[in-house]
């Protein structure tokens, strides 16, 4: 049932994008039709290159606008048009909700901008040809696909980021015009953010325009895109009025019907625990790999990205273990599920244990494969850099202490305490990081 | 009413701010019924229908349909219930084979089907848009959304607001004819004469509290008018042998609405040497309501 009701839903909000999609789609191709006479209206000297360029050009960058509207649409739209009551009155999960609105944002952007682009090239296929050939001569094959692949995927990064953002911008607000402002807004920030990002892990310059600057910019972007990804997710939630508790398990079954505790499901506490943070364990996965791709091109000996995740990873890796100290209680708090264990007679320690066991030692667990991985694949190609007196292996022993274990544990414990006293998951996650910011480094 | 209730509402309560919707309320639904949630607007009952069905949190006490906690399982609730929200807003664009067949991705086989079945009867073209449907039809278009998968149960939330009488009367029968396949309609109005003809219990709710909640016959049977003479001697105020739920003076005569008065309370009032004539008035649901 799950397929059909994400293609339904798909189907729906393709139906409801429709006219955005076509007026968008042949308005572009009429701007890139009428282009070329204009531009020799302006400028007799104009040549058949640089037409084909900028049709190519118009053809990229009009869909992402077309992505930003239509995302814009998704959720704020159902809000106008009054179905949203309907909507969330439907047996839908809302992860399969965004899932489908994200998929048509995405994917029409994506196929409009395939298709415009087709359509420049074959309007221009000597030209395109001839400049193509003329590419390939001077810089080589295997450059030009390089240069392609990349071009693509960083084409592929804008749609996702204008989409995001949209998505984002749409659930916030009820108006899809407010909506569309707030994306306008946000789309700065969110550069804003990545380029502090690129520029603390990678020290780019901004206007220095360099292939390496650009690079570092993206690298940082992505970053972002991953923070934004799991932001729809948790808002989406809210936007349908959801609560993780709806997804029933077996303990939920239990409190639903008001059972007391027994010990055949005090079992189930931890299975109770691993579903609650289940997504944030992904989440964690996620951000250790991003941070980590320098572990991956050590394991498989190949430089695949030009990327040293080592510039970003202290930068990440410092934020992660006071956020993730913060959401340990964060669904026991959204429910009251602590005290309704604990006051049908589960022992305290038990449920405090057994949050612990995806909490910390999930974190413990990464630092230490992280701290691994590190030590052998990569250190031991290259010297120490601080010795100073001491001998290399002192060195060594110290920070594989205080990276794999100290620290995490740490700036955990202050996250752990402010996800106990503060009932806010925004505020304890921000009052955790100045906590280890101001204690903990 | 003794078997296993459909609806159970425990001390439920929510605030909006520093509004008060929902104030303590607790009931049971038994199934097999017509079940009628009676208010004025703002009363509480949309609040309470969305607490039930999982789409707002309570800030305490408890609701469950079909064994389903609202709180914990909103989910499999709304899989297990036809619910038609008050004034549903539709896709307009979709046509009324088109809206059968996006909702049937969320429910079980047989659901477009049944569906088909549903529109047809109710006389309504599958190749129509929403949007040019009168807003009976749309209410039919809902009503069969709701019935489609079968339900036990069917929760409507102000069905007939904003419909003609004949449609009215149309489709309050029909939710009838659900009750009478052993199923449970729990339905929410404030058009009380509406309600009467088809309302097998009855729940009173006014500024959030429960005021009363019983069978139909029995809270008419319980309630009556009684419209007392008095002596022209008689100048101190009426003593009355127990409470009542209003009281007017017009003269020497008053109308006074009773509640749960047994027989030797209006013999006691009639033998009352302050009293010439006492005629009694058995009330209809809406008097009752307004009283």
């Amino acid at each position: 049932m799950t397929g059909r009701m994400i293609t339904r839903m798909v189907w729906k909000d393709l139906r409801t994008v429709r006219q955005l999609w076509l007026v968008f789609a042949l308005g572009t191709l009429g701007i890139m039709i009428a282009y070329p006479w204009l531009m020799r209206l302006g400028n007799s000297a104009v040549t058949l290159n640089e037409i084909t360029g900028a049709m190519c050009v118009l053809a990229v960058i009009l869909p992402l606008v077309y992505g930003a509207a239509c995302s814009c649409v998704m959720f704020a739209n159902e809000h106008e048009e009054r179905t949203y009551e309907w909507l969330r009155a439907l047996p839908a999960t809302p992860r399969r909700l965004l899932a489908a609105k994200l998929s048509v944002s995405w994917v029409t952007t994506i196929v409009m901008a395939l298709a415009l682009l087709a359509i420049a090239v074959t309007i221009n296929r000597d030209a395109f040809l001839r400049r193509l050939h003329g590419f390939t001569e001077a810089v080589g094959g295997d450059e030009i696909v390089r240069q392609l692949a990349s071009i693509g995927g960083v084409y592929l990064l804008a749609v996702a980021e204008v989409v995001l953002v949209g998505l984002l911008s749409s659930m916030l607000v009820r108006r899809t015009v407010t909506a569309a402002f707030l994306m306008v807004i946000l789309l700065f920030v969110v550069n804003l953010v990545a380029l502090s990002v690129a520029d603390i892990a990678f020290s780019i310059d901004p206007f220095g325009g360099s292939e390496e600057d650009v690079y570092a910019f993206w690298r940082g972007k992505v970053f972002v895109l991953v923070v934004l990804t799991l932001l729809n997710s948790l808002l989406v939630g809210r936007w349908f009025g959801w609560r993780k508790s709806q997804t029933i398990s077996f303990t939920d079954r239990n409190i639903a019907r008001g059972d007391r505790v027994t010990s055949t499901w005090k079992r189930h506490l931890l299975w109770h625990q691993f579903r609650q943070a289940k997504w944030y364990l992904v989440g964690l996965a996620v951000t250790c790999t991003v941070s980590s791709i320098f572990i991956l091109q050590g394991i498989i000996g190949l430089d695949i990205t030009g990327f040293d995740g080592r510039q970003i990873a202290p930068f990440i890796w410092f934020f992660m273990p006071p956020i993730w100290g913060a959401l340990v209680f964060a669904a026991d708090n959204e429910s009251y599920r602590f005290r309704y264990f604990t006051q049908r007679g589960v022992n305290p320690k038990a449920v405090w244990y057994s949050r612990q066991l995806f909490g910390l030692l999930g974190l413990l667990a990464m630092y230490l494969i992280y701290c691994l991985l590190r030590l052998a694949i990569l250190d031991r190609q290259s010297a120490p850099r601080f010795v100073g007196t001491a001998d290399v292996g002192t060195v060594t022993l110290f920070a594989f202490n205080t990276f794999s274990w100290l620290y995490p544990l740490a700036a955990y414990s202050f996250g752990h305490v402010c996800s106990m006293f503060l009932r806010h998951i925004l505020v304890a996650g921000f009052v955790a990081v100045v906590l280890n910011g101001i204690f903990g480094v | 009413m003794n078997a296993e209730p459909v609806i159970r509402v425990d001390n439920l309560t929510k605030r909006f701010g520093r509004q008060v919707a929902v104030d303590n309320v607790s009931f049971q639904v038994p199934a097999r019924c017509v079940f009628a949630l009676l208010g004025e607007n703002g009363a509480g009952k949309s609040t309470l229908i969305k607490i039930l069905l999982g789409l707002v949190d309570p800030d305490a006490g408890s609701t469950a349909i079909l064994g389903h906690d609202s709180q914990f399982n909103g989910l499999a609730i709304r899989q297990a219930i036809g619910y038609v929200p008050d004034s549903p807003s539709l896709y307009e664009w979709m046509t009324v084979a088109e809206i059968g067949w996006f909702t049937a991705g969320f429910f079980p086989d047989g659901f477009q089907q049944h569906y088909n079945e549903l529109v047809a009867g109710y006389g309504l073209g599958p190749a129509k848009k929403l949007k040019q449907l009168s807003k009976g039809m749309r209410a039919k278009v809902a009503l069969a959304l709701a019935l489609a998968h079968r339900p036990d149960v069917l929760v409507l939330d102000e069905p007939t607001s904003g419909l003609d009488s004949l449609v009215r009367r149309e489709f309050l029968e029909s939710m009838v004819d659900f009750a009478g396949d052993g199923r449970t309609v729990f339905l929410s109005s404030h058009q009380i004469h509406e309600v009467e003809r088809v309302a097998d219990v009855v729940a009173i709710l006014r500024e959030g509290r429960m005021l009363a909640m019983e069978r139909l016959d029995e809270l008419k049977s319980k309630a009556s008018e009684l419209i007392v003479t008095r002596h022209e001697s008689s100048i101190e105020p009426l003593r009355l042998p127990g409470s009542y739920l209003t009281r007017q003076v017009q003269g020497r005569q008053e109308r006074i609405v009773v509640c749960g008065w047994s027989e030797d309370q209006l013999a006691e009032l009639a033998s009352s040497d302050q009293v010439s004539v006492l005629d009694t008035r058995s009330l209809s649901l809406d008097e009752i309501f307004v009283a």
